[in-house]
């Protein structure tokens, strides 16, 4: 029977941390979570007139949006995509903390372990749908 | 990797990769407090899957979650702050969370060989697969320690490495010789306390092997909190009861109550009442008749059961009808949850439950 272990040594030493304030905006990794409506939609390929960087020199990245927050209220977010989407949101506690699962892929779907690599406590969320940049 | 927080500066870039990473994938699973717990406690989790069916579970030393996949409507990003500074690269989409669903998985005996002896192994055919009880474990999706409890309850015993469960028949010879070797011994079969080594050698002369005896002392002794064994008289009655209702179509509850005390050996008297056999029972409607109703007979499906169990009898007490809906209630108070498919309403101090 398919039984793999859970392997969660990575997140001991921070598990007991409090609730970041909201200043913080990632886990003590650099991850966190952004969610927004409906699909987004980004090129498979590189193509011209978009801005890209590459990530662990293998693959490439698209810019997609710029986001900022509130100077007096760090928990306000406005994320603008492109030159025409405007979409304001919020710096959210999780009721309940998610863990981060990394999952190998082998060919043959088996797995020995799996590691949970983070625990997430926030999220960025966009709950309403965007507004026009004027 | 260095653990840091990051603060914000006042805005990002935003960026996602066009490919997700092939060598592994990111999941995200809720962490409830009592898993929280198990962490902390660094206690060791595992996910299994069912073999039969698609499920996963995730499970502790003795506690079993199900892994519920709960699909997002919205897109999720997993953003790192890592690879580029002042800026968010979306490394993967999360289209789904598991949450965690506390459950309760049975251990599938089906196929597991019935011992009624030891003539039971130089009989068994060579077409029946046996299994090892190491192997029954890793291909059941439950924790250790609820395994254990579940395979004690079916009566579940490995010998010579094969699985067996034990026969109805030999659990009632078994208890009849243990408790008249407990009275004979002068032990106080109400509190005693049992050395259950010793008592293992003393049923062996009359056929009862060691593995037979440690599961039905596990399965009808109770373990005190100072890790003592004492005979668990409730279960022990409840066991001849459903017994004795297995035995014919219908009773009188009076000709059942003294058939029921009959099974008992000599000088064993515990208090009985017909209550102690409810989730295997159902009572006839206008008359003072009871009959056996196995759970496992009924459908699977809460509308179908519901069906079934007011074919049977037009009406049922709330607390009878209660261990065979009880597990489709989930946050539900039964009373609340039976009102979708039947009427309840009180008569004098009970509450009876009718069909629409």
């Amino acid at each position: 029977m398919p039984s793999v272990n859970l392997n969660y040594s990575q997140i001991l030493p921070g598990l007991k941390d409090p609730a970041p304030g909201p200043e913080v905006i990632s886990t003590p990794f650099g991850r966190s979570l952004l969610e927004i409506q409906g699909v987004l939609n980004v090129p498979k390929e590189k193509s011209a007139g978009l801005e890209y960087i590459t990530v662990d020199d293998i693959h490439e990245a698209v810019k997609f949006g710029k986001l900022r927050f509130d100077e007096k209220d760090k928990s306000k977010v406005t994320l603008l995509i492109g030159n025409s989407q405007r979409l304001v949101g919020t710096m959210a506690n999780l009721d309940t903390p998610l863990g981060l699962l990394k999952i190998p892929c082998n060919e043959d779907g088996s797995q020995s372990q799996i590691d949970m690599v983070d625990i997430i406590r926030k999220k960025i969320i966009f709950k309403h749908r965007p507004l026009p940049i004027m | 990797m260095t653990v840091k927080s990051t603060y914000t500066p006042q805005s990002f870039e935003l960026y996602q990769q066009l490919q997700p990473q092939t060598a592994y994938t990111y999941k995200l699973i809720q962490l409830p407090p009592e898993l929280l717990s198990c962490i902390e406690a660094k206690s060791p989790l595992n996910i299994k899957s069912s073999r039969l069916k698609n499920d996963l579970t995730l499970v502790s030393q003795d506690k079993t979650w199900k892994l519920r996949q709960m699909d997002q409507t919205d897109t999720v990003l997993l953003m790192d702050c890592n690879v580029v500074p002042g800026s968010l690269v979306g490394l993967t989409n999360l289209p789904y969370e598991y949450e965690l669903v506390s459950t309760k998985i049975l251990i599938d005996v089906s196929k597991i060989p019935v011992y009624k002896g030891e003539s039971s192994l130089s009989t068994m055919s060579t077409d029946i697969v046996t299994c090892s009880l190491s192997k029954l474990i890793d291909d059941t999706p439950i924790s250790t320690e609820e395994f254990y409890k579940e395979w004690y309850e079916v009566g579940g015993c490995e010998i010579n490495g094969c699985c067996f469960v034990i026969d109805d028949s030999l659990v009632t010879k078994f208890l009849h010789t243990f408790l008249t070797v407990v009275i004979s011994s002068k032990i106080d079969y109400k509190s005693g306390i049992l050395d259950l080594e010793k008592f293992s050698a003393l049923l062996e002369p009359h056929g009862f092997i060691a593995e037979v005896s440690n599961t039905l002392f596990h399965k009808f002794c109770r373990l005190n909190s100072d890790h003592k064994y004492t005979i668990h008289n409730d279960k022990i009655a409840k066991w001849f009861g459903i017994q004795t209702l297995k035995s014919a179509r219908s009773f009188d509850i009076d000709d059942f109550n003294l058939q029921w005390k009959n099974q008992f050996p000599n000088f064993y008297n515990v208090p009985l009442d017909v209550k102690m056999l409810r989730g295997h029972l159902y009572k006839t409607a206008g008359s003072s008749r009871i009959s056996y109703l196995s759970e496992s007979s009924l459908s699977s499906d809460i509308v179908q059961r519901i069906r079934e169990l007011f074919k049977l009898a037009s009406e049922w007490e709330i607390d009878d009808i209660a261990p065979y809906v009880q597990k489709f209630m989930i946050n539900k108070k039964l009373e609340t949850g039976l009102l979708k498919y039947a009427k309840v309403r009180k008569v004098g101090k009970s509450k009876i439950v009718c069909p629409r």
